[in-house]
């Protein structure tokens, strides 16, 4: 099965989660997101979607200036990115859990 | 060691740039929001050691095009569009910025704590929309062919019907983008789209009033008594000329309905505003019907024939806010020309047998004195005046002589 289209809808999610752990600039999140386990995920798409969950106003960024380089801009949860997070984990749950009594039944007969 | 950092900062501010350039159509806010921090992303990723590298930029992260739509496809915003140049782009550039604010709103609504309830809440009545864009449609093209009156709610013939389900069908079918209307049609039918929004507000605001004030004006002519006067042929009679049984001319006839009312063809006497006017041959004024001069000093306008004056004969009274005959004038007053000089004599039910002279004639009395008009006027006067006791006898008009009489003691 082609990950990346399950991934899709679960992106926020995910980057949600990462956040939540602790605040983030653009690639760190993907690094985590990577050492996680998620490597199908194109790193412009997580930039993108950092950049909508913040517009959505789940997320809060600040700039850090960088001696050695370019400036990076991290971006941490706040209380409706919290609740987000909260309302998707729970739908995931209930959906995997869906899934799996349907695969597990499935595999039964 | 400085020269390859330079290099690859070098390649990355080009690669950087690049994609900034692929999202040049969203403006510049919004490029510099979404690429803010995109040189440190991409020096990161390329000096992270776990991460297996290409050769170049593209080999690392793909086409600057590719990376750009992945950008913009993950932060939700719409792909570019492609072909947009020039001139067209220049008269586009009001609408993308329109589209521009449109999002930003939406985006901060969306932050709000109230406003996907109402976002959900519209959404789910987005078919009640569809039907009232189609029936708004309908309307418009109904009252542009004149096939219903101004304000109707529903057609009122089977064409009409067939329209307005043909609108609703159409307009909820695009509304389910079960229409697959070509990209060029998309711009001309979202103008028509807005266009209805407006024009069915406004007719939801309009009709009920519009329809209000038919059903009043309707009800309001229904409800009108109609004017008095007499109606001969369709047309007001101006005048009454009354001959006797004989075919005589009959001056100074009064006359009064089955309730004894006075029937006059002068209904706004006394007030030459309103009165009818006429013009004789070579006459420099216009000339007024007068009335006759009453027992109490009042004005009868049921005598006929009515004489006239001229304009100037008159003089307004502001007391009563009436004209007034001028005392000098009263031997100016002149009498109409009759119809006929005589009529053909008659023979009338109440008659005497030999026809010489009504029976009943007598006790109402217009007949003899044929000359003066203001004779007449002050003793049968109050025969009449008592009659209303009979007002509600049915009889119709060719019993009516002996009518007055039975009042009388």
């Amino acid at each position: 099965m082609d990950t990346t289209q399950l991934l899709k809808g679960v992106l926020d999610l995910a980057v949600l989660a990462v956040v939540a752990e602790e605040d983030g600039y653009g690639y760190d999140v993907v690094r985590r997101l990577r050492t996680a386990g998620i490597e199908e995920v194109g790193d412009a798409s997580v930039y993108g979607t950092l950049r909508r969950l913040y517009s959505s106003g789940a997320l809060t960024s600040y700039v850090v200036p960088s001696d050695e380089g370019p400036h990076r801009k991290y971006y941490g949860i706040n209380a409706q990115g919290r609740a987000m997070l909260a309302t998707q984990r729970k739908d995931w749950y209930e959906f995997a859990g869906t899934m799996q009594r349907l695969l597990g039944t499935e595999a039964v007969a | 060691m400085s020269i390859v950092d330079d290099a690859v900062a070098h390649d990355v501010r080009t690669y950087a740039a690049q994609v900034r350039a692929e999202l040049a159509d969203l403006g510049q806010d919004q490029v510099d929001d979404l690429t803010d921090g995109l040189e440190a992303n991409l020096s990161d990723a390329l000096a992270d050691e776990r991460r297996t590298h290409g050769g170049t930029l593209v080999d690392e992260f793909g086409e600057p095009g590719t990376y750009a739509a992945e950008l913009r496809a993950a932060a939700g915003l719409a792909p570019a569009s492609r072909g947009a140049g020039g001139a067209r782009a220049a008269l586009l550039s009001p609408w993308r910025a329109l589209r521009e604010i449109d999002r930003a709103a939406l985006t901060h609504l969306r932050t709000t704590r109230w406003f996907p309830g109402v976002e959900d809440l519209a959404v789910a009545l987005r078919p009640a929309w569809w039907v009232l864009r189609g029936w708004a449609l309908a309307y418009l093209v109904l009252q542009v062919l004149g096939a219903e009156p101004p304000s109707f709610w529903l057609p009122s013939t089977f064409g009409g019907w067939v329209l307005l389900g043909l609108s609703v069908v159409a307009s909820a079918q695009w509304g389910r983008g079960r229409w697959r209307t070509g990209p060029r049609w998309r711009a001309p039918l979202m103008v028509l789209s807005g266009a209805l929004a407006v024009a069915a507000v406004i007719l939801l605001l309009s009709l009920p009033s519009a329809q209000r004030y038919d059903l009043q004006s309707a009800q309001a002519q229904a409800a009108a008594a109609p004017a008095d006067g007499i109606v001969v042929d369709g047309q007001y009679a101006h005048n009454l000329f009354v001959y006797d049984a004989q075919g005589r001319p009959v001056e100074g006839a009064q006359v009064f309905d089955q309730a004894g009312r006075p029937v006059t063809t002068e209904p706004n006497g006394g007030d030459l505003w309103m009165q009818q006017t006429s013009w004789l041959d070579g006459a420099d004024e216009p000339t007024y019907h007068v009335g006759v001069a009453g027992p109490n000093g009042e004005t009868r306008w049921n005598v006929f024939p009515l004489h006239s004056l001229t304009a100037g004969a008159w003089t307004y009274d502001d007391a009563t806010g009436r004209h007034l005959v001028d005392d000098g004038a009263r031997d100016q007053v002149r009498a109409p020309s009759w119809p006929f000089a005589s009529a053909a004599p008659v023979t009338p039910w109440g008659a005497v047998p030999d026809g010489t002279e009504p029976t009943d004639a007598p006790s109402v009395t217009p007949t003899p004195p044929s000359t003066s008009p203001t004779d007449p006027a002050t003793d049968p006067a109050s025969d009449p005046a008592s009659d209303p006791a009979g007002g509600g006898e049915p009889a119709p008009g060719d019993v009516a002589p002996p009518a007055p009489e039975v009042p009388t003691p």
